[in-house]
């Protein structure tokens, strides 16, 4: 066959395409939207609205996590162009703007296509690894409701250089390396933290890994010589429990030798307060139908105490029957009325001034999914069993996934791991169809599911409406604008 | 809502959509409210962890 080329160019050595391939600089990029003319549009699927007592309208996307507020005159024509019929449009003014945040889509975008893109591009990252060490699996405290049996005190030495060397294998792939520790009371095996935390800072240091680190405590040996330590250490996320009043938490809350904690948490935390470093405290009240009475003066004590300082934020957990020795004798609020209480509690804070831990605003894709259900998430307790769930630990044979090796390997029972870590919102025609798919992955629990074969659901879905009128209406102040995040869900792939 | 069917009713989403082809973004939504979120800055927690 013949190219017409007379011969001249060698065109089994070289493509005759190449005499067109012009002068050898880039072509201007092609557009990566069509031409603006006219595009069909629809809403959303991940839409949720609300609307305000002085009627404004309220959107919030859980796809793209944005939100927005329209004044009430506004709202009729943005509802209409919200409909579900669709209509045909330029993407200019209003559309371009609501399309920008996601709440407008063109016709023909599959959402949930871009759910499972989303889903897997974090879920199965190889180069993160989150581990939350049982420093001590012992702890100071014998707390009414816990779950957990103490069987074992501070983490074995060869467990600690084991994770070590593991750290030390996988470091050069990673991007990201996370440090939860956790317990029993993880300053209890303090001796571990000190002889890991400094490891981890250097290590992903020197490889210039994200490193990030925090600590659930009770907050009881969180004395000022260790808060120096710990924040030097890059542990600069905390959670700590405080159940009220000083007489309700010390029923809840007290030492295992019978005494009060109460007094000495808050006066580490005063003392947290001098210092200069950039840290949180998410201070957590778990409540229960006596504590609860006197939510008020509680709120009191931290506005007076820790009020002025927004590193501490607050957070509020009914207490539940979660699988301890005491749960027959618990008294715990009903299901009917946990989240109004919840609701109240957090008006009133906000209305001091308080900063609260979870607002609607640090809502995004994947924020609601369970760290058990990832892949790249162990929980390594004191004598080397790898465990993906906190509350089951080691109770549940499921949970216990595999063991350490003193050579720094992770040896893994495969099934177990892919039982904990399964996309499970793909078999569950509740979760493909809910609003906040995007929010839970569906995984906002496995071990619900696992317990109960149902839809582990993440209390969002049922307050989400609420949550946006307390984000518009229950605000003290305005939030100074946050850096801008991009927004396009293959991007929102980064996990600390 | 008995308010946003009628319009609803009476207009064309085409017809808003002209409307509002000119209106700036800032004059359209509280610019003060409106808040991409936050990112990825914590691991999520199981609600019932303790310690």
């Amino acid at each position: 066959m013949s190219l017409g080329l007379g011969g001249k160019l060698p065109v089994l050595q070289r493509s005759p395409l190449d005499l067109d391939a012009g002068d050898g600089e880039a072509p201007p990029p092609p557009p990566i939207t069509a031409a603006p003319g006219e595009v069909r549009w629809l809403p959303s699927r991940y839409n949720v609205r609300a609307v305000t007592s002085d009627g404004r309208l309220v959107l919030w996307n859980g796809l793209r996590g944005t939100m927005s507020v329209f004044p009430a005159a506004q709202r009729p024509k943005i509802a209409t162009l919200l409909g579900q019929k669709g209509f045909a449009a330029p993407p200019r003014g209003a559309v371009k703007f609501l399309h920008e945040r996601g709440f407008l889509i063109k016709e023909g975008t599959d959402e949930y296509r871009r759910i499972q893109l989303g889903f897997g591009q974090e879920h199965y990252r190889t180069d993160v690894l989150q581990l939350i060490l049982l420093a001590s699996e012992d702890c100071n405290f014998r707390c009414t409701y816990c779950y957990e049996d103490f069987a074992r005190g501070t983490m074995q030495p060869w467990v600690r250089t084991a994770v070590k060397k593991l750290v030390e294998s996988r470091i050069g792939n990673l991007r990201s390396l996370s440090v939860g520790w956790f317990g029993g009371e993880p300053l209890y095996g303090f001796e571990a933290i000190e002889d890991l935390a400094p490891f981890f800072v250097e290590i992903a240091r020197e490889h210039s890994v994200h490193f990030g680190s925090h600590m659930t405590t009770n907050g009881y040996l969180l004395t000022p010589d260790v808060a120096a330590k710990l924040l030097a250490w890059g542990i600069v996320r905390y959670q700590i429990t405080i159940d009220g009043l000083a007489e309700d938490h010390d029923r809840n809350r007290p030492t295992r030798d019978g005494q009060g904690s109460f007094a000495t948490i808050l006066e580490n935390l005063k003392a947290m307060t001098e210092r200069t470093e950039d840290y949180t405290v998410d201070i957590r009240f778990n409540f229960d139908p006596q504590n609860s009475r006197s939510y008020r003066e509680f709120l009191d004590i931290i506005e007076r105490e820790l009020g002025d300082d927004e590193r501490f934020r607050i957070r509020f957990r009914a207490i539940g029957k979660w699988g301890g020795p005491n749960d027959e004798n618990l008294s715990v609020c009903g299901v009917d009325d946990i989240w109004g209480m919840e609701r109240e509690m957090k008006r009133e804070a906000r209305k001091r001034g308080l900063t609260i831990a979870e607002e609607l605003r640090q809502v995004h894709m994947g924020s609601h999914a369970c760290y058990a259900s990832r892949p790249y998430n162990f929980v390594v307790g004191a004598s080397g069993k790898l465990m993906k769930c906190t509350v089951d630990l080691d109770k549940h044979d499921r949970n216990v996934v595999g063991h350490m090796q003193p050579d720094g390997r992770m040896e893994l029972d495969q099934d177990k791991l892919a039982l904990w870590t399964e996309p499970a919102f793909e078999h569950d025609s509740k979760c493909r169809k809910c609003v906040i798919l995007p929010v839970c992955q569906g995984i906002y629990c496995p071990q619900i599911r696992m317990d109960t074969g149902e839809s582990p659901c993440s209390p969002l879905r049922s307050q989400v409406k609420h949550e946006l009128l307390e984000a518009v209406e229950g605000r003290h102040q305005v939030v100074p604008p946050q850096t801008p995040q991009t927004t396009e869900v293959q991007e929102r792939v980064f996990v600390e | 809502l008995a308010e946003e069917k009628a319009m609803n009713d009476k207009k064309k989403p085409e017809d808003v959509a002209k409307e509002l082809e000119s209106v700036a973004a800032d004059e359209l939504a509280d610019k003060d409210l409106e808040e991409a979120s936050g990112g990825l800055e914590e691991v999520a927690t199981n609600g019932n962890c303790l310690c």
